[in-house]
């Protein structure tokens, strides 16, 4: 094995490379070039450090083969990206919708009332998990974005919302209201849960939902979900969506990243 | 001699489709093949080199397979394809019309 290992896997790594076979590939690749080297020197009649010297001389900077390598696959890596969000995106709303329809069962049957009186239709209650699912998201998306500034970060999030609310409102007019708060919320819950204070998450989420319920409800006249059961369902699924979201990571996002 | 980094880069596709078009040549191979070639003139940098002959590959203008080599060791060897052999003689024909082009500017005299 050369001793330049350590360079070739310095490259691998800033390359960013998005599948093993083409960081196996092209780490074989260097290393076979690198003892090809190493046997030229050698034969050469030179000296280990100057053998080592000659080979990091011929090779490069690092930084800017590295650079190289991800240009020529910077198509894939935003491809895989794109089908790991769209995975992140339906297996979380698979997942949202089966806690909240849990939630709302149970309550329904807890409190005997009709499951009809604790949702809002089928079709309003997909669009509302969908929101959901899709606030929570934008909101982790401008974190990677911006993974160090807050302030950008929640800024991102919140020029999002502006323009899913835009685009929800030129599209079904006033039946937008409730997707774009459950799409703002679930945005502005993420953000709560950066702060890793259960009393500010309780805080935060409670006033949320009571000045939402209180701003809604002449409008909603007394219909849908009670707003102790949106903050439970809120809550409930945040917290799935924070455990789905910290294995996206783990298992995609790192290795691409990594 | 050293060489205009920038001149170079523009016309690395064309030289490594060109020498591939020969016969299959892995990496090292082909920076030896080049430096003599050249007499020298051309020195291939590794860290040019690989991405290079990735990109080419990517956009399907050459194949690989790993094989023995002449020294016995396993070897990515590189290959052109039809599409690489096509690309390959259209960049020549671009080159010498370029080439052409460049030469009657600098060696013409103002009339």
């Amino acid at each position: 094995m050369t001793r330049h290992y350590p360079v070739i896997q310095q490259i691998i790594a800033l390359a960013k490379l998005p599948h093993a076979r083409y960081r196996l590939d092209i780490e074989r690749e260097l290393r076979d070039h690198l003892e090809d080297l190493e046997d030229e020197a050698r034969s050469q009649g030179h000296d280990e450090a100057m053998i080592e010297r000659i080979t990091a001389m011929r090779l490069g900077n690092p930084q800017e083969i590295a650079a190289a390598f991800a240009s020529v696959y910077a198509f894939d890596k935003w491809m895989r990206r794109a089908v790991a969000c769209t995975i992140l995106l339906l297996v979380s709303i698979a997942a949202v919708s089966l806690v909240v329809g849990t939630v709302q069962s149970i309550a329904a049957l807890l409190i005997r009332i009709p499951f009809a009186d604790v949702s809002d239709g089928f079709y309003w209650e997909v669009l509302g998990l969908v929101a959901v699912t899709l606030g929570y998201c934008s909101a982790y998306l401008a974190e990677r974005v911006f993974p160090t500034s807050f302030a950008k970060a929640a800024s991102l999030s919140f020029s999002l919302t502006i323009c899913v609310a835009a685009g929800l409102f030129s599209a079904i007019q006033v039946h937008a209201i409730l997707p774009c708060i459950a799409f703002a919320d679930a945005a502005f819950a993420r953000l709560l849960q950066r702060v890793h204070l259960p009393i500010v998450w309780l805080a935060g989420t409670v006033g949320l939902i009571t000045m939402m319920a209180l701003a809604l409800r002449p409008l909603l006249a007394g219909q849908g979900p009670p707003p102790w059961l949106l903050w439970l369902g809120l809550t409930v699924s945040c917290a799935v969506l924070r455990r789905i979201v910290d294995l996206f990571e783990k298992l995609t996002l790192g290795r691409i990243v990594a | 001699m050293p060489f205009n980094r920038e001149l170079l880069k523009g016309s690395i596709a064309l030289l490594l489709l060109r020498l591939l078009s020969e016969r299959d040549m892995y990496g090292y191979e082909i920076i030896q093949e080049a430096a003599r070639r050249s007499e020298d003139v051309f020195e291939f940098k590794e860290g040019t080199l690989y991405p290079a002959l990735h990109q080419l590959h990517k956009r399907g203008y050459l194949r690989s397979e790993w094989r023995l080599g002449a020294s016995g060791k396993q070897r990515k060897y590189y290959g052109l394809t039809a599409a690489g052999r096509k690309q390959a003689q259209r960049g020549e024909r671009d080159w010498h019309l370029f080439t052409q082009t460049v030469n009657a500017i600098l060696t013409r005299t103002k009339t």
